[in-house]
Formats: structure tokens, C-alpha cells, sequence
């Protein structure tokens, strides 16, 4: 069984190869240091399907002496089919020295059968200071496939691709910060075309990487669905005394109900970036406290991620009309569908008016003169709309993040209108899902079916859809 | 190593919960690296995920501390043997008071018939009842309120209040599983609630079978005498055709179960007057009604008892399975039991740390206007050397006294030549470098030849500088600049100096 294929990551210092790597093995822990140098030694990152190897990538440290290195490689030129060879006994000649440490580290993993992929700044002039590296991979012998990472902002890309173009059969840009998930996967696809025997086990491991795509989505998408089902089922209680006054205790109570509902989105969202493999994303930034200070209950959630009223209206109507026509239907249609429109009004200023509060708190007498306070289950229609709302901006920022990228999880304006207005279509199903939990049926299931329309919406997220009007 | 069960039960689904918790938190990879090698052992169930989540469950909890499961059921079981040994208690007792007799008044038949058919129909109909489910019973007021009511006095309600009995170890148990069932209360009340009617027909079937183990006893035992009396205008003939009625599951294959019209004629019974039996009744058959009553007995009391126990019993597996099923989190388990493990991270922890050392000294923004001086281009640093010297110039006043090559494509041997050169005229050494490219280990060893070629105490400048899109040379991004600071920093040369040309404090 031949070896499955393995991929060396080199080129100049602090031209993003730990970045590169980073976000190709969706790997937050590499170490991507402004010093050069911060890479000494070569690190492997498998690629696996059920523990069996499908390739690997391999992190090296950066070229430090290339012109040396290149000077004794001319010296021992033989013959261009030697050239190799002397690769070779460059490495067995400094091995275990001290005077070109990063070049043996590089160049030998290359020389035990990797592929090259050279990574270099676009957003930096080319110089003449790379030749001595182009030199030397080209000497290697080994398929090799280049990638400009623009960095900055600058834009050096046709001179890169000019100069790129001499020494290497496939030139790509990739900016591993911003690429997404697609752009990921035709990277890969192209290692395969460095070699044909590399093609097949390449597109087995994209065929992988995209079935776990969508199990993450969906793995979150439930992780959502339980948060939701979870606050529309959540109660608070509290027991008083019957000197109490019962009136003066509800704030705290809602406040109490208030907080649950938040520690439990909190939940949710650590549920969600733990699943795309963010361990360590600083959530205290400002950024991501531009998300905490649109604050569940702030008007602004609630305008930007809820229903419109004519929405609410709709939903309240349509639910009223129904269980008005169950009585119509029940008098074997006498009433002359009064109970529908009956039912359809009702329930459509019923919405209305539960949409402006949070939560309703009943007051139970219990033995002994004493009271009980109860907050929940939360009646507003619109509430698990706002939470799915700001699930689906937070599910889009985190997948769409690249394990590169270094700093907060910033969500902006503009990140807002990422999102695409959720379609009628799946608005109601998810409607009729928040439905079955209200009703309390059969809460697993119902939260199963919420979690596959999540799951449906997060999909459409991540393909495009219509811009949202804010 | 015990195998899995096929059906989940209480414990099951105790067990299940506390491991989700447990899961919960627990790292992705973690969980996928424990629960897919399982997977991947149950895949012949991959179809039946019952039978697989049970197989995983198994699996896991072997692996985890012991768990609490196994305590529920025993408290279950014990809750239905109580229940059961209640009614047969319960049975016997109502039994032996309804068939008492000691020789003075015989035992009326139609108090039997009243107790132990009429009423097991009756609470027939009210288990009936009981059933329907709340989206039937919504739409009827006052259902809701009777189901409460019965449910209230369901004997059902014994593995609740029993649990204030057990000992402390147990009572933790059934009160977890109570107490998630609270906080979860519609995903287990469908649970709980055949639990608790499993747990009332097992006290009913008890209470039937005790009661007709009862009769038999006092009919084997004793010498019971039947008769019928009611205050009710019935006569022999409007009795037969009831007796006919209930008896006519039977009468085609016991038809001595079935009373005959001269035992009903014969049998009736006044307590007015002497309070005697007839005359013409013979003592054996006054005994001629105990095959028709224990049969009704049987037929309507044990029987329909047997079918609502199986029913209750089949609907709690039902539920558990359900239930068990569609238990939050449990999605996940599948997912990671059955789709591929795939893996991209590395393998080995990050070893790595900046290995420059950041001591030493380093002076930074020396004054070099108006120096004259002999500069050295790293690297094509300036490509158009007119141009650069203008500005070197105007952002520093340097005059340029000698100039030199290195780096690059230049040789390694260039290099040197260019350093002997530069360090033979007098004058301040400047070395200017691409701000953008990092100092690399090959700029660092020219620095320390050419401070050795230079000797001590020479000062030697570097001036990083950026370029504009157009190629011009411009000041260093400070960012640049802070990382050549960082780098030279740790050669510890204190004549050294790194100077950002073009800053306003040139």
C-alpha cells in the first residue's frame, strides 16, 4: 500500500506558513508568532478518517541561510538528474550541525517524498532574496504548487505570479485568514493535481471534510435547538412568606428568569464554537461584546432579529383562526365560520400583546398563608425568534472563521448584514417547530425537528442568500 | 462483561441522562474518540438505533463510574411487588368480608355481583377515561380536572410515596430521577405517567387475583350457602337472563358455571319472617352458585385486569423506548457513533516558542542627521541608488560617501568583499534593509562579520525603510520596525543602532 501523501509547508519567514497550516487542518493551536523563527521545528498534522491517514500536512520552520545553503548545493553540482543527490547530501552533511538548523528540518521532510507548497506574502514586493529558496525546492526535485498569501493590504500579485510561475506548475492565492470552507476545499483538490497518485486520496479526504461539514452544521444547529427548546420550557419560581408582598418580588423574578435565559444562549454559543474547533476565542473583546451589548432584551435584538408585528400578527391569526375552526368544524360548520375569524382575532391581538413582555409571572396560593411566584414558560411569540436570530449571526461569524485568524470574534455592522433574510418558507417551519415545544408534546422530538430546520437555515446561510434590510 | 438490554427501562434512562450531563462537559474530540471505536463495534445496529444507543450506553458505562440505573429499577420493582402484595391484600380481605358467613345469613349473591363485577366494570370505564389523551380530553370541560382527580388516587402514586420509606441511598436515586423529571417534566411525564398505571393494574390484577384465591379458599374450606335477596322488584326468570348474560362468555363450554333457573327459583331469600331458606332447598344447593360466581369473577374481574396490565405494561415500554429515543443530546451520540471520525489537527502539542532572545541593549533612533556615511543595501533594499540617496538625504540629511551591495543574489564572497570595503572608509556604517522582510539568520551572521570586521566601539546603523507602490522608498511601518527592534535587540551589540528613517523625530 503506497504512502499516503504528505504536503511540506516552507518559504520565507512570516509569510503565513503557520497560518496557512492552521487553517487548512482547522488546527487553532499553531503557533503563528511575529518573530521569525517562531517555527524551529517541522510539525505534522494527519489528516485521518477513522485513524487511517489519508495525507499530511507539515509545518516547517522558514528558510534562514538559503543563499548559503544554495552556495554549497552549486558547489556539489553534478548533473541535473543528481540534483536531488545533492539535496540529500546537503542533509546528511548538516544533519545533526548547528550552522543550517531550519534548512535540514524543511528540506527533509521534502526529500522523504513530500510535496512543496511555497508560501509567500502578495502583499510584498517580490526580491531577489527569494531566488536562492526557489533555487533550492526546484532542486528537490519534489511537485511543488505555490501559494501567495496577501497578507496586507498592498497588491504585489502579478510580479509574485511572474516570478512564481518560472519555478512552479500551479500558482494560487489563498488568503488563509479569509478563505472559507469552499476555498479550502479547492486548495486541496489542487494538491491532488501535483501528482495523479495523490488525486484519489484527495478527494476522498475532501468528500470527508465535506460530510463533516455538515455534520458540525447540523451537530450545531441541534446544539441551537436545544438552547431554544430549553428557554421555552424554562420556568423560575420563588415561595414567600405570608407577610411577603408577592408584588414586590416579581422583578427579581423576572430578573432571575432574565438571566437563565442568557446563561443558556451563553451555552449555546460555547456549544457552537467548540464544535467548529474554536477553543480559545476571546470573547471579551470589543467585538464580541458588540454582540453581548445588543443585549437579549435590548430593543435593538429585538427589532434586528425578531418578528415584525405584521409577522407576529400573522402567526397570532393564523393560530387563533385555528383552533377556531376546530369549533366550527366541531358544530358541523353552523356557526358560519365565526369561530374562525372569532379565533383568528383573538388570537392575533393575543400575540400583540404577549410580545411585549418577556415573560408573565402567576402567583400561586400554596398551604400554610404562603405564596408561590411563578415566571414561565415564556408566552412571547417572538422571543424564540430573536434567539435564533442572533444564533444564526453568531453560527455564521464562527463557521465562516478561519482557525487563522488571530483576535476577537468581531461582529460589526456590516457582519449583521451578512445574514440574509430567513425565507417565508422556512420561517414558518421553524414557527411550527417553536410551536410544537410551546405545546409540550413530545419535547425530544419537537426539539429534534427544530434542530433539522435550523439545520436547513444554517445551510442557506452558509450558501448565500438574499441581504438582509437593517 | 454483561450484555446490553433490548429494552431501555427506568435506570436506563437515569443512566442515560447523567452520562449526557456528563458528556456535556466533555471536549468534541473527547466524545468522538470515545463513542465512534463503539460505533464502529455496534455497526450491525446502525439501523436499529435503539438497540445501538443501548449497546453504547452499555459500553460507557462500563468505562465510567457505576452507575445509578440499576438502583431505580430495583426501587421500581420493589414499588410493583408493594403493590401487587397491596392487592392481593386488599383482595383477600375485601373477599373474605363479602363472602362472610358464619352459618346465620347466607352470602348474597348480588353483593357479590355488585363488588366484584359491577364496580371492576365501572372502574373499567373510569381507567377508560384516564386514557385519553389531553388533546382529546381538552375539548371536554371538566375531563382535564378528572383525569387529575383519578390520577391523584391511582395507586399508581405508590412509587412516589413510597420512595419517603427507602433507605437514604435510594431515596437519592428516585429523587434525581423525580427531580430531573420536574425540571424536565414533558419529556418524562409521558413516562411517569404509564409508570404510575403499569404500577396501579399491577395493584388491581393483585387485588382480583386475591380476591377469587380468597373465594376459592373459603368455597374449599368452608361451607359457604348463596342465596339472593334485593329489595328491587326482580323475580327468578328477570335474574336467570342476567345471569344468562354474564355467563354467556362461558356457557358454551362450562355450562355448570352457568346458574339454572330452579337455583335461582330456589335460592331467593327474605329476611323478614323466619329469615329461613326455602325448605325444599337442600344445604348442597344452597353451594350451587360458586362455579357462576368465581367465573364472573375470573371473567370480569381478573381477566379484563390481565389485558389492562398488558396494555399498561406494553405502553410503558413504549413510552421508555419513546422517550429514550428522543432524548436531547442523543442525536449527537449517533452522529459521532456512526459517522467517519475525521481528524486534522496535529498530533504532537505545540512546542514552539519566539526562541529570540529579547534581552540585551540596542540603541534606537540615533541621531544621524548630518553624518556622513557609508551604506550598505541589503538585499536590492534600494534598487534606484539616486533616488535613495535624495531621500535618504532629505529625511535624515546623510551624506553618502561610499556605497556597497550585499545580500540578494549577490554571492556569499560578494558580501564580504562589499564589508571589507564599507569598513575600510571612515565614516558611520549604514545598513539599509526591506522593512517588510523580517531579519533572518543569514542578515544576522553579516551583521556579526562585519561588526568583527569593524571592530569595537565603530557604530553601525540600521535603517529599515518601506516603499511605496510605485518602488520610492518611505518610512518603515511601525509594526515592521518594532520586529527588526525585537530581533537586534538580542544580539546585545551596544553599537548598534536601529534607526527609523523619515519619523518625525528625525
Amino acid at each position: 500500500m503506497s504512502q499516503p501523501p504528505s504536503f511540506a509547508v516552507v518559504g520565507h519567514p512570516n509569510k503565513g506558513k503557520s497560518s496557512i497550516v492552521s487553517t487548512l487542518a482547522h488546527d487553532d493551536s499553531v503557533l503563528i508568532g511575529e518573530l521569525p523563527g517562531t517555527t524551529t521545528r517541522c510539525r505534522h498534522f494527519p489528516m485521518k478518517v477513522d485513524g487511517a491517514t489519508l495525507y499530511t500536512l507539515v509545518d516547517t520552520p522558514g528558510f534562514q541561510r538559503a543563499r548559503a545553503t544554495w552556495e554549497w548545493l552549486q558547489q556539489h553540482e553534478t548533473t541535473a538528474d543528481q540534483r536531488p543527490d545533492a539535496v540529500l547530501a546537503f542533509l546528511a552533511a548538516h544533519q545533526d550541525g548547528q550552522r543550517f538548523p531550519d534548512e535540514c528540518e524543511l528540506l527533509a521532510p521534502i526529500m522523504d517524498g513530500a510535496g512543496v507548497l511555497y508560501v509567500i506574502d502578495g502583499s510584498v514586493p517580490y526580491g531577489p532574496e527569494y531566488d536562492a529558496e526557489l533555487e533550492i525546492l526546484r532542486w528537490t526535485g519534489q511537485p511543488r504548487l505555490a501559494l501567495i498569501n496577501p497578507i496586507g493590504e498592498a497588491d504585489h500579485i502579478d510580479t509574485w505570479r511572474t516570478a512564481l510561475g518560472q519555478y512552479f506548475s500551479v500558482v494560487r492565492v489563498f488568503n488563509a485568514v479569509t478563505a472559507d470552507f469552499q476555498k479550502r476545499v479547492e486548495l486541496l483538490r489542487a494538491f491532488g493535481q501535483l501528482k495523479d497518485e495523490w488525486r484519489q486520496p484527495l478527494q476522498v479526504a475532501v468528500d470527508n471534510l465535506i460530510s463533516d461539514r455538515t455534520r458540525r452544521r447540523e451537530a450545531a444547529a441541534r446544539a441551537v435547538a436545544s438552547a431554544i427548546a430549553e428557554m421555552l420550557t424554562m420556568k423560575a419560581d420563588r415561595t414567600v412568606g405570608p407577610e411577603d408582598d408577592p408584588e414586590a418580588i416579581k422583578p427579581g423574578l423576572v430578573a432571575e428568569y432574565q438571566r437563565r435565559l442568557e446563561e443558556v444562549e451563553r451555552r449555546a454559543r460555547q456549544a457552537v464554537e467548540s464544535i467548529y474547533d474554536h477553543h480559545d476565542l476571546d470573547r471579551r473583546e470589543p467585538a464580541l461584546e458588540a454582540l453581548d451589548a445588543q443585549d437579549l432584551f435590548s430593543a435593538e435584538s429585538w427589532r434586528v432579529f425578531g418578528l415584525t408585528r405584521v409577522q407576529l400578527f400573522g402567526f397570532g391569526a393564523v393560530g387563533g383562526a385555528a383552533a377556531g375552526g376546530a369549533i366550527d368544524l366541531a358544530v358541523g360548520g353552523a356557526s358560519f365560520l365565526a369561530g374562525t375569524l372569532i379565533g383568528g382575532g383573538i388570537g392575533a391581538a393575543a400575540t400583540l400583546f404577549a410580545a411585549n413582555k418577556l415573560v408573565d409571572v402567576k402567583i400561586l396560593s400554596i398551604p400554610m398563608g404562603r405564596k408561590q411566584l411563578v415566571a414561565g414558560p415564556s408566552r412571547n411569540r417572538n422571543l424564540p425568534h430573536v434567539v435564533l436570530g442572533r444564533a444564526r449571526l453568531h453560527h455564521a461569524l464562527v463557521a465562516g472563521r478561519s482557525h487563522a485568524e488571530q483576535g476577537s470574534l468581531a461582529v460589526e455592522g456590516q457582519s449583521l448584514d451578512m445574514l440574509g433574510t430567513m425565507p417565508d418558507g422556512a420561517r414558518r417551519a421553524v414557527e411550527k417547530a417553536f410551536g410544537r415545544l410551546r405545546g409540550g408534546r413530545d419535547i425530544g422530538e419537537a426539539t429534534g425537528r427544530l434542530g433539522k430546520e435550523i439545520a436547513g437555515v444554517f445551510g442557506a446561510d452558509e450558501g448565500g442568500g438574499d441581504r438582509r434590510e437593517i | 462483561m454483561s450484555t446490553p438490554r433490548t429494552q431501555p427501562t427506568l435506570g436506563d434512562l437515569l443512566d442515560l441522562a447523567q452520562q449526557l450531563d456528563l458528556d456535556a462537559a466533555a471536549s468534541g474530540s473527547t466524545l468522538r474518540h470515545r463513542d465512534r471505536p463503539i460505533g464502529q463495534d455496534l455497526a450491525h445496529h446502525e439501523r436499529r438505533p435503539l438497540q445501538q444507543l443501548l449497546g453504547w450506553l452499555h459500553r460507557v458505562r462500563e468505562l465510567g463510574k457505576s452507575p445509578r440505573g440499576d438502583r431505580v429499577n430495583t426501587v421500581h420493582r420493589l414499588g410493583l411487588l408493594v403493590a401487587a402484595l397491596a392487592g392481593l391484600a386488599a383482595g383477600w380481605g375485601t373477599a373474605a368480608v363479602v363472602f362472610f358467613y358464619d352459618g346465620t345469613h347466607p352470602v348474597n349473591v348480588i353483593h357479590v355481583l355488585a363488588v366484584f363485577v359491577l364496580l371492576p366494570l365501572v372502574l373499567l370505564v373510569f381507567f377508560g377515561f384516564s386514557l385519553l389523551p389531553r388533546r382529546v380530553t381538552r375539548f371536554v370541560p371538566g375531563m382535564g380536572a378528572v383525569q387529575d382527580a383519578m390520577g391523584l388516587l391511582s395507586p399508581g402514586r405508590l412509587q412516589h410515596l413510597m420512595a419517603r420509606y427507602l433507605p437514604q441511598g435510594y431515596r437519592d436515586t428516585l429523587a434525581s430521577l423525580l427531580g430531573k423529571g420536574q425540571a424536565h417534566q414533558k419529556l418524562y411525564g409521558r413516562v411517569d405517567r404509564w409508570v404510575a398505571t403499569h404500577t396501579s393494574q399491577t395493584f388491581a390484577l393483585a387485588f382480583n387475583v386475591g380476591a377469587l384465591v380468597s373465594c376459592l379458599y373459603l368455597i374449599t374450606f368452608s361451607d359457604l350457602a348463596f342465596s339472593w335477596s334485593t329489595t328491587l322488584q326482580f323475580d327468578a326468570t328477570r335474574l336467570k337472563q342476567w345471569t344468562d348474560v354474564l355467563s354467556a362468555p362461558w356457557s358454551f363450554f362450562f355450562a355448570d358455571a352457568r346458574p339454572s333457573h330452579e337455583l335461582i327459583a330456589s335460592t331467593r331469600y327474605f329476611r323478614l319472617g323466619d329469615g329461613s331458606f326455602p325448605a325444599a332447598q337442600s344445604p348442597s344447593g344452597l353451594g350451587g352458585w360458586w362455579p357462576f360466581l368465581v367465573m364472573c369473577m375470573a371473567v370480569y374481574g381478573v381477566l379484563p385486569r390481565l389485558l389492562t396490565l398488558w396494555l399498561a405494561q406494553a405502553r410503558m415500554r413504549v413510552a421508555l423506548r419513546q422517550t429514550f429515543l428522543h432524548f436531547p443530546g442523543l442525536d449527537d451520540v449517533r452522529m459521532r457513533l456512526n459517522s467517519e471520525l475525521v481528524e486534522t489537527r496535529a498530533e504532537e502539542p505545540e512546542r514552539d516558542g519566539e526562541r529570540l532572545a529579547t534581552g540585551g541593549s540596542l540603541t534606537e533612533q540615533a541621531n544621524v542627521a548630518g553624518l556622513p556615511g557609508i551604506v550598505i543595501a541589503w538585499s536590492a533594499a534600494a534598487p534606484d541608488r539616486g533616488l535613495f540617496q535624495t531621500w535618504l538625504a532629505g529625511a535624515a540629511g546623510i551624506a553618502v560617501d561610499g556605497w556597497h551591495e550585499a545580500g540578494g543574489t549577490r554571492s556569499l564572497n560578494n558580501d564580504r568583499a562589499a564589508m571589507d570595503a564599507a569598513v575600510a572608509q571612515d565614516g558611520n556604517l549604514f545598513v539599509v534593509v526591506k522593512a517588510w522582510e523580517p531579519p533572518m539568520a543569514e542578515f544576522l551572521d553579516f551583521l556579526s562579520e562585519l561588526r568583527a570586521a569593524a571592530g569595537d566601539r565603530r557604530a553601525i546603523h540600521v535603517l529599515p525603510v518601506g516603499t511605496t507602490r510605485d518602488g520610492s522608498p518611505s518610512v518603515a511601518e511601525s509594526r515592521h520596525h518594532d520586529l527588526w527592534y525585537r530581533v537586534l535587540t538580542g544580539l546585545g551589540d551596544p553599537w548598534l543602532s536601529l534607526t527609523r528613517l523619515g519619523s518625525d523625530d528625525v
